[in-house]
């Protein structure tokens, strides 16, 4: 009696193995998300890149207000002096830097302008199963009551 | 973007000063600006191709045998209280110096020399002496009233001293050896205002 019963659930598990049915895949692009250390970083290296750009915007005007302070175009009437020189070198020296400042902030920019898109999350690609919809398959039931059983049936739609 | 950059290059170009040919006059020891050289018979600065050697101009003439204090160019007619006396002259490097003889009255109670030698500044500054009765010069030097701005292009050497009067004087312009340019401007243009005052 006891093989009888095993062979039945034996073969109970098998068909219901089979006839598992399968719903619908749902196919779901996921946006990786961008961590917050990165959105600080590429944040901080572009306000870095605009501060420089800034910085060498202020060297750039010096050099052309002592440019201009020291250009002429017809008979002054004064000297030529170590402070007329030193207008020149300042311009000369300050055009430089402002160069210098163009360069590393132009940089810095465009850098972290690379690194946002190199750095861009991956979108995941995710399946989704789904269940199949319910089969109409009435469950029975049966109560021992006393003096025999009742005999019923349970579905759901 | 390229408008930016090309804003910045705009700007960066223009940092470079302009400056025309005949813009300054030339600083100490024949500064001027890059590309630039002093001219010597104006001492304005100009474009290398331009740039004439130093020579003794119209109105500052180089008389010849004054290079002693007996020998110096005698200026008249000085009273007690006198006008302005100007003479224009001109310090080659091979001229040793100028002299300039004047004499006080004798009637004066007191009497006192005003000098002002103004000189380009692109040259060799002047320096003075004087010499009482043919003796021995000595050098001259008193803080000037008005001293002339360095942009003037000009500098100004000046003496104020107490003379004793019926007596016979004789002012040296000469070389100071001072801001010659190494050697290369020991040369100056100048003007001379002597005036006799009451102390």
């Amino acid at each position: 009696m006891r093989w009888i019963g095993c062979a039945l659930v034996v073969a109970t598990t098998t068909q219901v193995a089979l006839a598992e049915p399968r719903g619908k895949d749902l196919n779901v692009d996921v946006p990786g998300e961008r961590w917050r250390t990165n959105m600080l970083a590429l944040g901080g290296v572009a306000v870095g890149g605009l501060l420089v750009g800034g910085l060498g915007l202020y060297f750039n005007l010096d050099a052309q207000s002592a440019a201009d302070d020291a250009s002429s175009q017809r008979f002054t009437g004064v000297a030529w002096t170590d402070k007329r020189q030193a207008l020149v070198d300042r311009a000369s020296r300050q055009s430089t830097r402002a160069g210098i400042c163009y360069g590393v902030g132009g940089a810095l920019l465009v850098g972290a302008i690379a690194a946002y898109i190199i750095t861009e999350p991956k979108v995941e690609h995710t399946v989704i199963h789904t269940q199949p919809p319910p089969a109409f398959v009435p469950a029975p039931t049966l109560a021992p009551v006393p003096g025999g059983a009742v005999l019923g049936g349970m579905w759901s739609f | 973007m390229r408008r930016l950059a090309l804003l910045a290059v705009l700007a960066a170009g223009a940092c470079t000063p302009h400056i025309a040919s005949g813009s300054y006059l030339c600083g100490p020891e024949q500064q001027c600006p890059d590309n630039q050289l002093c001219n010597g018979p104006d001492n304005l600065c100009v474009a290398e191709s331009l740039a004439r050697p130093f020579e003794c101009t119209d109105p500052f003439p180089n008389p010849i045998n004054d290079d002693a204090p007996s020998a110096g160019i005698p200026l008249a007619g000085l009273q007690c209280v006198s006008g302005v006396s100007e003479s224009r002259g001109c310090l080659t490097d091979d001229d040793a110096g100028d002299w300039y003889q004047f004499d006080t009255p004798a009637g004066c109670t007191a009497v006192a020399v005003d000098v002002k030698v103004t000189f380009a500044l692109a040259f060799e500054p002047v320096a003075l002496q004087l010499a009482t009765d043919n003796g021995t010069p000595a050098p001259v030097d008193s803080p000037c009233k008005n001293p002339l701005p360095e942009e003037t292009g000009s500098d100004v050497r000046c003496v104020h001293l107490t003379l004793p009067a019926g007596h016979h004087f004789a002012l040296g312009i000469l070389h100071s050896a001072s801001a010659d340019c190494s050697g290369r401007c020991t040369h100056n243009r100048y003007t001379l205002d002597l005036q006799l005052v009451t102390p």
